[in-house]
């Protein structure tokens, strides 16, 4: 009793407690964007060649952060201070000066001749902060690796998302002439670099999706002429074929828990959206329409799934629960609706739209508002999402010649908010992109 | 029916009620709910009711006398109004601060006093309180008659200016008297009010304090877009359309800012987006601030000195975005 009394006498004081002035308010609506300043001076070093290999870390962060259109690194003969050592306490005025909003301070250390310990501090500038501090001891071999994972320390303490730096893309290489084209599969980090192939060749590949755990790429290829779904191993380069379907089997992708695939068959005509399981290989179909339902895709806690249907006399997307009820449709926009992505991030789907004579890269709200087209081209297709959810990668394939030879493919990504498109360089032509998760969160 | 009326008249009813009093007891969260509902419904009637009189009272129901008016050291009056002001009032005889008449005391006096013109005058100054007041107004006002301006004057009751207005029947009475000496040509003392007394920051007699200058509208949003100048923040940060960022803002008096603070701590501690774009808020305030004689904060040291207090701490609200998508 007296508990509540004296809930109720608080409770009174704080609906009746004016302030006692009101406090001048300003409202700021809207705000510039344009990439973060950042100063990132060479890093320290127990010696010449850790020195050498600060600078060549220094310019991975320096080329990860560019990349991703968020950040700008400044010019370092600006710089008006140089460090000698990971604990010199910046001057901030100085870095004021320069008008860098954030500082990047290392160092590299040769701990043995084999082992390398890189540490890095990141500073607000103007609020004089320390937003992160980080050590990472690795074997020498893996420098890249730290510093893609620096860069997405980086990126994640300042834009509060995870990175996708430390990321690997598979995709597939064509090579040869448009009649007698070559598809192989092909793996490389996400800036280009240790690029490999991963088959052979001799048959044709496509839409490879990496599993939750990077072990595994799944893929469709063709096998005796007919399409089928498989399961490659990028540890032991084994290849499987997945189920034993009386049709063909296409557009596969991974549950968010890597322990489902989700896939079309198509038998006698009709396709559905089958689900097996990888750990007992159950299958259960999902859709039974007489209308074809393909490129399913799951939602990232794996409850819904989005794929693409012509039920209602077109292509279009429809969202249903994993258990295959409660199918409803969601975009309802002129063009025709394919290839539709889940956003790990959850709040986005993305698609291919064809409109007209063209194709474009888009994303609306799971609920199918707020539809934005991000690319356009004569062909642009197969939108795959970064990790964080920040990014679109897709292929673009540039219009044919006067001889009728197809345009090249190439890969690009673009931000979510449609600016800072850019290629990625490629050996040879390549489509059919598949970003993988971040790889120091496997 | 017959039950319920029985209830409080016989004695044997009576440990029925008990029961029913113990039952609402063991539903005690329901019985407080209602409770403080009803008693905040209560407060918040009670909170309009006065807030209505209040307004009531704001509205001005006396006269200002422009001639005896006295100006502070601020003032909106235009010039020559304020500096006739400072003259000294040139004939003692004036009536001096006959600045309120009440709402009581100016109805009767125009009423009654129209009633009661040519009764006699000695007879009513003995009655009390508001109708000796009355008498003696009429009798002020058939003195008056023949200086027209002066009778305008007196029929107000003087009052102090210290709000004392209504009430008081010995002061009105005072007051009233007071008027009638004025009235009938003799000097008047005005032993009540000192010059002292009469001292405030505005228009004496007015129905303002002080007047301090606000910033404008205009001069807000200036501030604002200034600021929105300096935010540099990246749209694609997942939730921003619905993200507001509150930072309350304290600044020296020379209009540098002293220190800053994010208000939404919870959400800032939780939500790692939110707080990528509370920083970059919280940046924005310092980069501006860095500006120097840029800096849009100086408007402050510069037109508004004398009111620091007003603007030692800023309230500045962050909207990444006007509600739409992107």
């Amino acid at each position: 009793m007296m508990k509540q009394v004296t809930f109720l006498f608080f409770f009174v004081c704080f609906v009746f407690a004016a302030p006692a002035r009101a406090e001048l308010s300003i409202d700021i609506t809207g705000a510039r964007s344009e990439p973060m300043a950042v100063a990132l001076p060479d890093f320290a070093g127990n010696n010449d060649k850790a020195e050498e290999l600060g600078k060549k870390i220094r310019d991975i962060i320096q080329a990860d952060l560019e990349s991703s259109g968020l950040f700008k690194v400044l010019d370092s003969f600006a710089y008006l201070q140089t460090f000698k050592g990971i604990d010199e306490a910046p001057r901030f005025v100085d870095w004021q000066a320069v008008r860098a909003e954030a500082l990047v301070q290392g160092q590299v250390d040769y701990a043995t001749p084999k082992q390398i310990r890189v540490s890095f501090r990141l500073w607000d500038v103007f609020s004089a902060e320390e937003l992160s501090s980080v050590a990472l001891e690795i074997d020498n071999k893996g420098w890249r690796r730290v510093a893609h994972i620096i860069a997405d320390t980086i990126y994640k303490r300042i834009t509060g998302e995870e990175g996708y730096f430390d990321t690997r893309i598979v995709y597939v290489a064509e090579t040869g002439s448009a009649i007698n084209r070559i598809k192989r599969l092909a793996i490389m980090d996400q800036d280009g670099e240790n690029h490999q192939f991963l088959t052979d060749g001799l048959n044709l590949v496509l839409t490879p999706r990496f599993s939750p755990n990077m072990q595994q790429i799944t893929y469709m290829s063709y096998y005796k002429d007919t399409p089928r779904v498989y399961l490659f191993d990028i540890e032991t380069g084994k290849q499987q074929i997945v189920g034993d379907f009386p049709g063909m089997t296409f557009a596969p992708r991974f549950s968010p828990d890597g322990h489902k695939l989700i896939m079309s068959m198509a038998e006698d005509g009709n396709t559905d959206i089958f689900e097996m399981n990888l750990d007992t290989r159950v299958v259960r179909q999902l859709t039974r329409h007489p209308a074809i339902d393909t490129s399913p895709s799951y939602s990232p806690d794996g409850k819904k799934i989005v794929f693409n249907s012509d039920r209602s006399g077109a292509q279009q997307l429809y969202v249903m629960n994993a258990n295959g009820k409660n199918v409803r449709r969601i975009s309802f926009g002129s063009g025709r609706y394919a290839t539709p992505v889940w956003s790990p991030r959850g709040d986005y789907i993305a698609f291919t739209k064809m409109l007209g004579r063209k194709f474009y890269i888009g994303v609306m709200f799971p609920d199918g508002t707020g539809e934005r087209l991000v690319a356009e081209g004569y062909l642009v297709e197969a939108p795959t999402w970064s990790p964080n959810g920040r990014l679109l990668m897709y292929f673009r394939q540039d219009p044919p010649g006067f001889d009728g030879i197809p345009g090249a493919t190439k890969i690009y990504a673009v931000d979510i908010t449609g600016y800072n498109e850019r290629r990625l360089i490629t050996p040879v032509d390549a489509s059919d992109p598949a970003w993988s998760p971040l790889l120091s969160n496997r | 029916m017959g039950l319920r009326l029985s209830l409080f008249m016989r004695l044997r009813h009576y440990p029925f009620l008990f029961r029913t009093v113990q039952r609402m007891f063991d539903h005690m969260p329901m019985v407080m709910s209602v409770t403080l509902h009803l008693f905040v419904i209560f407060l918040l009637t009670y909170d309009f009711y006065s807030e209505s009189r209040k307004n009531a009272v704001s509205v001005p129901m006396f006269v200002v006398d422009l001639t005896d008016v006295k100006i502070g050291p601020m003032t909106n009056l235009p010039p020559k109004l304020a500096e006739n002001a400072k003259k000294p009032s040139k004939s003692k005889k004036n009536v001096k601060t006959s600045a309120y008449s009440t709402a009581k005391g100016g109805k009767k006096s125009s009423g009654s006093g129209a009633v009661s013109r040519g009764g006699t005058g000695e007879s009513g100054a003995f009655a009390a309180g508001a109708s000796l007041e009355s008498e003696l107004n009429s009798m002020l006002d058939t003195i008056g008659s023949k200086k027209k301006k002066k009778a305008a004057t007196s029929n107000s009751v003087k009052a102090t200016s210290d709000g004392s207005e209504d009430g008081d029947p010995f002061k009105t009475l005072l007051a009233s008297v007071d008027g009638m000496r004025s009235g009938m040509g003799m000097a008047s003392e005005d032993p009540e009010i000192s010059e002292d007394d009469r001292e405030t920051d505005g228009i004496e007699g007015g129905s303002g304090g002080s007047y301090i200058r606000e910033l404008s509208v205009s001069e807000k949003d200036m501030l604002g877009l200034k600021l929105r100048q300096c935010w540099n923040l990246d749209p694609g940060v997942r939730g921003v359309q619905n993200m507001t960022v509150e930072i309350r803002a304290y600044l020296n008096r020379d209009g540098t800012v002293r220190d800053t603070k994010i208000l939404n701590t919870g959400r800032y501690k939780k939500d790692s987006a939110f707080r990528s774009v509370a920083e970059s808020a919280r940046r924005a305030v310092y980069i501006c601030d860095k500006k120097g004689d840029e800096s849009p904060f100086k408007i402050f040291p510069k037109y508004y000195e004398q009111t620091y207090d007003n603007w030692k701490t800023l309230m500045l609200r962050f909207n990444p975005f006007d509600g739409g998508v992107l």
